[in-house]
């Protein structure tokens, strides 16, 4: 399930590329597709679920929503938590790109955006450097490791990790071409979600860097894993 | 191209054009890209004017709700254009399916028409 704030930037980049004289906001804002407009695919859009994180970190458990572009304002179902929230925390457009279950907690999104403004960062390539992030890496392979839980309950440990590195393998835009074998090679070494994370982590490290002159990256980095 | 699924449930899905042949971690060779890319541009070229890759009309015949005006309850405006191009892309995609599910280029437009943004596989098998 893909969250509508994020199909709906997905949808803005395809039109601002490839068709600049169409109306991109009139599209995005009277859109079935993306709940926007009035009627029964929208109302079906909204009943569809999504996955947050409790914004209380000594929760942080997964939270079914309804699937939307308008802000929420979410309760906690946990006893003992309770917590009360907005999500998302903050209107950013490059906040919208990240996976819901995976949005930082909001004094960092603050930070974040902070750090954007005083070096006018476009919105896209600051999502682009934040999803790239090892902190990230962690958090999307934590989420889609606990969703995959739920979907494959009788799979045993080392299955669902095989279909962790699978989704991220496969998953679109296309990374490197990787086989069946390679995924069976590198899993040999694999027997936990942390030995997962840090193959991720190795890997994406050994992807030529871009130049970080300025340190821009490198405080995204820090200000995410503090 | 070769047959890339053994699997009879796999080689079914394929078959009906769900599922793409060509895994998305493969790179297309060079010159299939531009293809796409071309395929992409056409696309939207046709949306910009508000023409169509064939007749609305066959279009509807599939809706359960009649016109695509009616299927997503919307009178005009930039979605329901895009869509109405949209809609015969498809159509004209999934007519190449199945007997042709192993050339590159029917490859090739499945791939332009699943990134399309008013493709949603998720509507698909609701009309």
């Amino acid at each position: 399930m893909i969250w509508v704030r994020q199909r709906r930037q997905q949808q803005r980049q395809l039109l601002e590329e490839y068709a600049p004289d169409i109306d991109v906001e009139a599209f995005l804002e009277n859109n079935p597709i993306l709940g926007t407009s009035k009627g029964r695919i929208s109302r079906r859009v909204f009943e569809e679920r999504i996955s947050i994180r409790c914004k209380n970190p000594d929760c942080s458990r997964l939270i079914a929503v309804p699937n939307t572009v308008k802000p929420l304002r979410v309760t906690c179902r946990y006893k003992g938590c309770r917590a009360s929230f907005r999500f998302p925390a903050r209107d950013f457009e490059w906040l919208d790109q990240v996976r819901p279950d995976a949005h930082p907690e909001p004094h960092k999104i603050d930070q974040l955006e902070s750090h954007r403004q005083s070096y006018g960062i476009p919105h896209n390539l600051f999502a682009f450097r934040v999803l790239g992030s090892p902190w990230m890496t962690r958090r999307v392979q934590e989420s889609v490791y606990k969703d995959l839980r739920k979907k494959m309950p009788q799979a045993s440990q080392k299955e669902l990790l095989k279909a962790v590195f699978k989704t991220r393998a496969f998953a679109w835009p296309p990374g490197p071409a990787v086989t069946e074998k390679e995924i069976d090679k590198a899993m040999e070494s694999i027997n936990s979600l942390e030995d997962l994370i840090d193959h991720f982590i190795k890997e994406d490290a050994q992807e030529p860097a871009s130049p970080d002159p300025f340190g821009i990256g490198a405080r995204i980095d820090e200000i995410l894993s503090a | 191209m070769q047959d890339v699924s053994q699997d009879p449930a796999t080689k079914g899905a394929i078959e009906t054009g769900l599922v793409s042949a060509v895994p998305q971690a493969v790179e297309l060779e060079e010159e299939a890209a531009e293809i796409e890319e071309v395929m992409r541009r056409y696309f939207f070229r046709k949306a910009i004017y508000g023409e169509t890759f064939g007749l609305i009309s066959r279009v509807e015949q599939r809706f359960s709700r009649g016109t695509i005006e009616k299927n997503y309850q919307l009178r005009s405006g930039p979605f329901l254009n895009l869509a109405k191009t949209y809609w015969t892309f498809e159509m004209e995609v999934h007519d190449v399916f199945p007997d042709h599910y192993d050339l590159v280029l029917a490859q090739v437009l499945a791939r332009v028409e699943g990134q399309l943004p008013a493709s949603s596989s998720r509507l698909r098998g609701r009309r």
